[in-house]
Formats: C-alpha cells, sequence, structure tokens
C-alpha cells in the first residue's frame, strides 16, 4: 500500500514539475537574439527584434544547408510600449517570441534623449528578460542590428564586441542590471556602452497591424540601403556613418556593425552626451575601471619616439573631504602597466628610466582624467563618477542639503583632486633589443 | 528519533528557505543600508525567544508542547495554547506552499496553474511528514549540504562575475533605530516559527541536553548565511530598487552571467529555493500535525494526512495572488502574528512552569 502510494505521488510531482503548461519545443519558439528601440512617431516606438533561426545556425556548421539559409530576421513594429510592439511582431511570426536570451538591448539616440525609464522598467518586470542583458546606446537601434560582423548573428557580434571592447580601455559594458541601480540610487548616474552607427536599410514595419513601409526584411548579406529617415528620425547631421566594404569571402558589399565605441552618459533616464575614445578612457581612469588598451607616451629618454605600454589594471579610490564648510574630492588612481614598444636600443632595466616613465604616464593619465572631467562637470553636468553617492555614504546629512543642487550646482563647480601612481611592473618579455 | 545535528539542519534550512527568497529584512520597512543590521537583530531576538521554547522543551524531554502544556495548563487551556502554535505553523505552511508556486509561476511559468505546482510540494511535504521526524532529519543533512553550496557559489559567482557594485553601506543608523527594527520584525517572526519547532520535535531528540546549542546555532548559522545574501543583494543591485523587487534574490542571480558556462543561475538559485521551501513546508506541516496528534491523542501521521486534504484548496485557489503573500510578511501581520505566538503560546507555559517548579513539582 505505502508503494502504491508512493507512485502515486511520483506520478502527481511529475505531473506538476514538469512544468507542461509552459513547455516549449526548441524548433517552436523564436529566440530573440537581441532587442532595439527607437523613436517612433506620435510618441510611439519602434522596437526591433532579431529574430534566430538555430536550424539555420545549425546547418552553417555542419556544412550542409538542409533549410533557410537565413540565420537571423529582423522584425520591427512600432507601438506605445514595448509589449504591444511585441505582441504586433508576434502576429505574423510563426513560433513563439522567446526574450528569455535576450543579450543585447540597444537605445536609439533620439529615444534615449527623452528618457528611456519606461522602457527599463518593462525589462526589470519581465523576468525571462535577464538582468544581465548589455545596454548599449547606438544612432539608431535598428540600425545596429542589421548586419553581423564576423559573427553569424549581430546579436553574437554585438556579445562579442561587449566583452573584448573594454580590453581597449575606452569603454565599459553596462548591463541593465547596473543601470537601474545607478538609476536608483542617489548620487549617481548611469552610463551605458555607446557604439557610432551605420545606415539603416528599409524593413517591414507594422503599425496597429497596418503595413506602413514594406520591403524585404533585413536578412544576412543584404545590400544596404539608405536610411529611412521618416521613421527613424534619429541620425544627427554629423553622425559618422561607415561606408560598406568588400567582404574578402562574397565579394560582397558588407557594412560593419560598429565604427567607434565609447560611453553614453545619462542624467536620470535621459541620454546628455558621449564620452568616446580617450574622453571616456579620462572616466574610466577615474573609476579605475580601465581593463587594458595601449598608452603612448613620449620618450623621456628624447628621442622623439612614442613609447608604448599596456595597461594591466587600474583600480581608484574616492574619498569626499569637507574642511571649513568646502567639500572636494580626494581621486587615488592606481595603475599597473608593462612596456610594448620603445625606441631600438632602450634597455627598461634603469631606477631612473623607469622613475622617468612613470612621471611621464602620471602626467598623461592625470591629464585624460581631468580634460574628462572638465567636460563632464562643465558641458554634461551629471555625476557619472558617483561623487555624490560617497557623500551620501559618508554624511548623509550634507548629502541631504547638497542633493537638490548637487548636478546643476555643486557637481559642476565641485573640486576634484587627482593622485594618479602608476607602476610599470615588467618590461614585457625582454628588457631591450641588442644594436651592433 | 534525530540527532541534535539533524535539529541543527532542519531549523537552519528552515529558516534559510523561509528568508531567502522574499529577504523580508530588505523588502519590508525602510531600513534601505542598515537591513543587515536588521539581520543581526532579528537572529538575536530570535535566539532570546527559542531559548525559551528549547528550555520548556529540554524540561519535558519525552514530551511536545502537545503533552506538557495540558500537563501545566489543564487540558482545555492547553489543548488552545498548543493548537495556537499549531494553527501558526500550518497556516505558514500553506503561505509557503502558496508563495513557492505564485513566485515560479510569475517569474518562470506563467501558464502552468497554481495547484500544478502546490499540490505536488504538499503532497510531498505529507510523504515526508508521515514518514516521521527520522526521515525528515536524515534528508536534513543532504538537503542542507546542497543549499549551502549553491548559495556560497553564488555569492562567490556574484562577487567575480557580478555587476559593480553602486550601493554602498555605510549609513549605520542615520535615520534612527525606527526603520531597523521595523525591518526586523518579519525576519524575527520567520526565525522564532522555525525555531520554535523544538517544541515539536524536541521530543524526538537524542540529545536533550545538546538542543539548546543545536537550536541557537541553527538561528545563527542561517542568520550569517542571510546577512551574506542581504549584503550582496543591497551592494549590487542598490538598497532602494533590491526593495522594489518581489524576489531581489533572483533578480541578483539573474544580473550574473558567466558567458558559455551558466546562462542563468537564477535558475539553479530557484531550483535549490524549490528543495529548500518542500522541506521546510514538510517540517511545518510534521510540527503541526505533532502538536496537535499529540494534544488530542491522536496519532500525528493521521493528522498529517488530514491537514494536507484541507490543506489542497488553499494552496491551489486564486484568492490569494503575489499581493496577499507581501501583505503576509508585512510588519503589522508578522508582528501581531510574533505576539500572538509569543504571548498566546510561549509565555503562559513557560510561567505555568516557573510557577509549578516554584512549588516544586516537577
Amino acid at each position: 500500500m505505502r508503494r502504491v502510494g508512493l507512485l502515486v505521488l511520483v506520478f502527481l510531482m511529475a505531473i506538476g514539475f514538469s512544468g507542461c503548461w509552459d513547455s516549449a519545443e526548441i524548433e517552436e519558439v523564436a529566440i530573440v537574439g537581441s532587442l532595439a528601440i527607437d523613436k517612433g512617431e506620435e510618441g510611439m516606438i519602434v522596437v526591433s527584434l532579431e529574430v534566430i533561426n538555430p536550424g539555420a545556425l545549425a546547418s552553417g556548421t555542419s556544412g550542409a544547408i538542409a533549410e533557410s539559409p537565413i540565420v537571423s530576421v529582423m522584425t520591427r513594429d512600432e507601438a506605445y510600449s514595448i509589449p504591444a510592439a511585441i505582441s504586433s511582431a508576434q502576429q505574423r511570426t510563426p513560433r513563439r517570441i522567446c526574450t528569455g536570451l535576450v543579450n543585447t538591448i540597444v537605445v536609439g539616440q533620439a529615444l534615449a534623449l527623452e528618457g528611456i525609464g519606461e522602457y527599463i522598467d518593462c525589462f526589470v518586470r519581465n523576468a525571462t528578460v535577464r538582468s544581465s542583458a548589455v545596454m548599449t546606446t547606438c544612432d539608431t537601434g535598428a540600425g545596429l542590428l542589421q548586419r553581423p560582423f564576423m559573427f553569424p548573428l549581430p546579436s553574437r557580434t554585438l556579445a562579442g564586441l561587449y566583452s573584448t571592447a573594454p580590453l581597449s580601455g575606452m569603454t565599459k559594458a553596462v548591463t541593465v542590471s547596473e543601470f537601474l541601480a545607478k538609476l536608483s540610487e542617489p548620487g549617481i548616474e548611469p552610463i551605458s556602452l555607446h557604439t557610432v552607427g551605420r545606415k539603416t536599410k528599409d524593413v517591414e514595419v507594422k503599425r496597429h497591424g497596418e503595413d506602413i513601409k514594406h520591403t524585404d526584411p533585413a536578412i544576412v548579406r543584404e545590400q544596404p540601403t539608405d536610411v529611412y529617415t521618416n521613421l527613424d528620425a534619429e541620425l544627427p547631421p554629423g553622425s559618422p556613418l561607415l561606408d560598406p566594404y568588400k567582404e574578402s569571402s562574397s565579394g560582397e558589399f558588407v557594412t560593419a556593425t560598429t565604427i567607434n565605441i565609447g560611453i553614453a552618459a545619462y542624467r536620470g533616464d535621459k541620454l546628455v552626451g558621449f564620452l568616446d575614445d580617450y574622453e571616456a578612457r579620462g572616466y574610466l581612469w577615474t573609476v579605475g575601471k580601465v581593463e587594458g588598451g595601449a598608452v603612448e607616451i613620449d620618450d623621456p629618454g628624447g628621442s622623439g619616439k612614442k613609447i608604448a605600454l599596456s595597461v594591466i589594471r587600474s583600480s581608484s579610490s574616492i574619498k569626499p573631504v569637507l574642511e571649513q564648510g568646502a567639500l572636494r574630492m580626494e581621486v587615488e588612481i592606481h595603475v599597473d602597466l608593462e612596456t610594448r614598444q620603445l625606441p631600438m636600443g632602450t634597455v627598461v632595466d634603469s631606477g631612473s628610466f623607469l622613475d622617468a616613465l612613470e612621471n611621464a604616464l602620471n602626467a598623461l593619465i592625470l591629464r585624460e582624467a581631468r580634460t574628462t572631467l572638465n567636460k563632464v562637470q562643465k558641458e554634461l553636468k551629471t555625476d557619472i563618477y558617483g561623487f555624490g553617492n560617497r557623500v551620501y555614504r559618508t554624511n548623509p546629512k550634507l548629502w541631504a542639503e547638497l542633493e537638490p543642487r548637487w548636478n546643476e550646482e555643486v557637481f559642476p563647480d565641485l573640486e576634484v583632486n587627482f593622485t594618479v601612481k602608476s607602476r610599470i611592473r615588467a618590461p614585457g618579455a625582454a628588457y631591450g633589443v641588442s644594436t651592433r | 528519533m534525530i540527532s541534535s545535528r539533524q535539529l541543527f539542519f532542519t531549523i537552519a534550512l528552515a529558516r534559510i528557505s523561509a528568508l531567502l527568497v522574499l529577504l523580508p529584512v530588505v523588502q519590508s520597512g525602510d531600513a534601505r543600508q542598515d537591513a543587515w543590521i536588521a539581520v543581526i537583530l532579528a537572529t538575536a531576538a530570535s535566539v532570546v525567544i527559542v531559548y525559551l521554547g528549547t528550555y520548556l522543551a529540554s524540561r519535558y524531554p519525552e514530551k511536545s508542547l502537545g503533552h506538557f502544556a495540558s500537563d501545566l495548563l489543564g487540558k482545555p487551556m492547553g489543548t488552545i495554547v498548543t493548537c495556537l502554535l499549531a494553527l501558526s505553523f500550518y497556516a505558514l505552511c500553506l503561505i509557503r506552499t502558496r508563495l513557492m508556486s505564485l513566485v515560479l509561476i510569475s517569474h518562470f511559468m506563467r501558464r502552468t496553474p497554481g495547484w500544478a505546482l502546490a499540490v505536488p510540494v504538499l503532497l510531498t511535504a505529507m510523504y515526508g511528514a508521515m514518514n516521521g521526524p527520522d526521515t525528515v532529519g536524515r534528508a536534513s543533512e543532504f538537503l542542507f549540504t546542497i543549499m549551502i553550496m549553491i548559495i556560497v557559489g553564488a555569492l562567490i559567482m556574484s562577487c567575480i562575475w557580478g555587476i559593480d557594485r553602486v550601493g554602498g553601506l555605510r549609513p549605520v543608523l542615520s535615520r534612527g533605530l525606527r526603520p531597523v527594527l521595523a525591518a526586523s520584525v518579519p525576519a524575527t517572526f520567520l526565525g522564532l516559527v522555525s525555531g520554535l519547532q523544538v517544541l515539536a520535535l524536541g521530543r524526538f531528540t537524542v540529545d536533550k541536553r545538546r538542543m539548546t546549542r543545536a537550536a541557537a546555532l541553527a538561528l545563527i548559522v542561517s542568520g550569517l548565511v542571510l546577512l551574506a545574501v542581504t549584503i550582496d543583494v543591497l551592494t549590487t543591485l542598490g538598497p532602494t530598487q533590491a526593495q522594489m523587487y518581489v524576489t531581489p534574490v533572483l533578480a541578483l542571480a539573474s544580473s550574473i552571467f558567466i558567458e558559455g558556462t551558466l546562462e542563468r543561475l537564477d535558475l539553479v538559485l530557484m531550483a535549490s529555493w524549490l528543495l529548500g521551501i518542500t522541506f521546510d513546508v514538510t517540517t511545518l506541516l510534521m510540527s503541526s500535525a505533532i502538536l496537535i496528534g499529540n494534544s488530542f491523542r491522536l496519532d500525528y501521521r493521521k493528522v498529517a494526512f488530514v491537514l494536507t486534504l484541507l490543506g489542497i484548496v488553499p494552496v491551489s485557489h486564486r484568492f490569494t495572488d503575489i499581493f496577499t503573500m507581501r501583505r503576509l510578511h508585512s510588519i503589522p501581520v508578522t508582528g501581531i502574528w510574533s505576539v500572538v505566538i509569543v504571548a498566546g503560546t510561549l509565555m503562559p507555559v513557560l510561567i505555568a512552569h516557573l510557577l509549578r517548579q516554584r512549588k516544586g513539582g516537577s
């Protein structure tokens, strides 16, 4: 009797825990790799989904193309909210749209300027969208998703880029969770990765189920077409667009995914500006997040040539100091590097040479950090460094006084003192190259 | 019979499971960065209250509350105070089963009906309860080990692969002690309920002298685990946003992604929580059945069977939702419930015991 009871119990548990009501076979779901949101017309948004065809990917790896060679399709739908746009896409997608594997969320620049809080809210409420998805701001969200580069899928291209681009030392990958935490905490403003755009081509767009623009859907290896500016209205006049280049394997003209990558600065949920290249690195020095990349400085030996060093790691400490009623920030930056390229005959083993090199590095890092800080304080007026958060943590009462006027009045004129301590840890694999 | 080590695992596992996903110290009240202090306060308060429970249980080594409450207070009064605690265990058993199904539905299985998730858990709990404390005690050793390994692993992954920490912990009691005390109320309630199961399980413990130590140690160890999880949640998600999540720990796990190795840590954590919560529901059902059975001189296995049948509708029906669960774990509800348990069950029995002791009775 007891065994029968146990069998019945196991049977009932199998029914419940199998989750049959929510089961979905892999060949029945439309996996969304990336999601982009752009500004639409009349207060609406355009949601672009990169829908992956796993069958085509698998056949590509085995060499034989058994089914459609299209590895991904992009749907674009216009609605007032993301769920409504996804529902619209579902109307004409023969598989159930699955957002559980979205690893990239691209926000169009025009939309970001107006604020993206409500869309972040949508991602957070939807537990199937993982909050480890990387957020990026781009000229056009849809444009970024249209063509892959070095990977068969745009989402893989972007995911690869997000993990490798920080190694340049000029950007930082930011997840939805991190963006949200900075958005909700006092005294710190969010940033996101910034990718500078490329051409967008026309694709099928639906608004309330009605075709408003109908061309071929975006598929791999299509010729790029011109920007449909009426819909996107996003590319700023000075936006650098990448010209198509000829792909060696197919001979086709293909646009790359990005031409540049940096940091987008927000105030609250609104985009206020960009930090690119050395500006971005200046910010990253201050917050201690330079993860790699090369630094070039003038040869202190007086050869007139440049010396290249690579960053091993960096860190920083930020401390607020209140003296005689005046608040200032003390920032101490630590950077470890190793030499990578020097003028021939230079031997890296003398103390005085290393000291001179480190002093030159300190000056460079200080200059970059100061230049960026000046731009962020005077132009962008957004505390992406989290100086205010340090004040809040160390002196909550003072923060209560300063908070209402922090970004507008206090932060732009805040005194920040830098102390840079760079250290060359190794000469590389050799102390130098001998000459005759 | 269970060993004092198994009692330790049982109480610690039940408390960790009860507190882990909802993390009431973060959600309830407005302690913000100081929520970690609320964990310490809640643990200390639970230890004190549970000490009184284990004191009584150790004084009546061969009896449960159902027996010695009737001896001390008389049959009618003893039955009432025992049933008060037994029904608390039973109500929490049903609440936790329903909560588990609601969290699963809202996060992962939207189209699955609640009964399909709740009823199997309740049936498993019944099976465990009917097998008795021996089986539950042995299961606790295995499940506690699994759960701790997953939690520690998740914390390590959060430290190594987690996002930048933006929320600092510095403001210590900058807004006074009141928000922290308020935040500690639900955690204290859940801790004392887990710990007071010694009033039912004490008579099954082999070494009665070590019972108090095992219970206190279980609360302290589970408190340390929760302290680490709370600090991780606060510093990663930020205190403001952490308060907004239905399940802050799952939100934290969702932010961790290890390329090519672990896509969804939240699913792993959810699986371990399911194990823990099923165990917790089992011990609550068993403790409730033991107390009721002992009080009415019935076989607790039959009581457990009846309680399971009675619980199928409440855990399956849609009249409770996630908002109801939040209200049931709110500060006023858990505060009043704690007072009812302490003043309605623990104190009358303790006072009666002390009075009898003073008179020289045994």
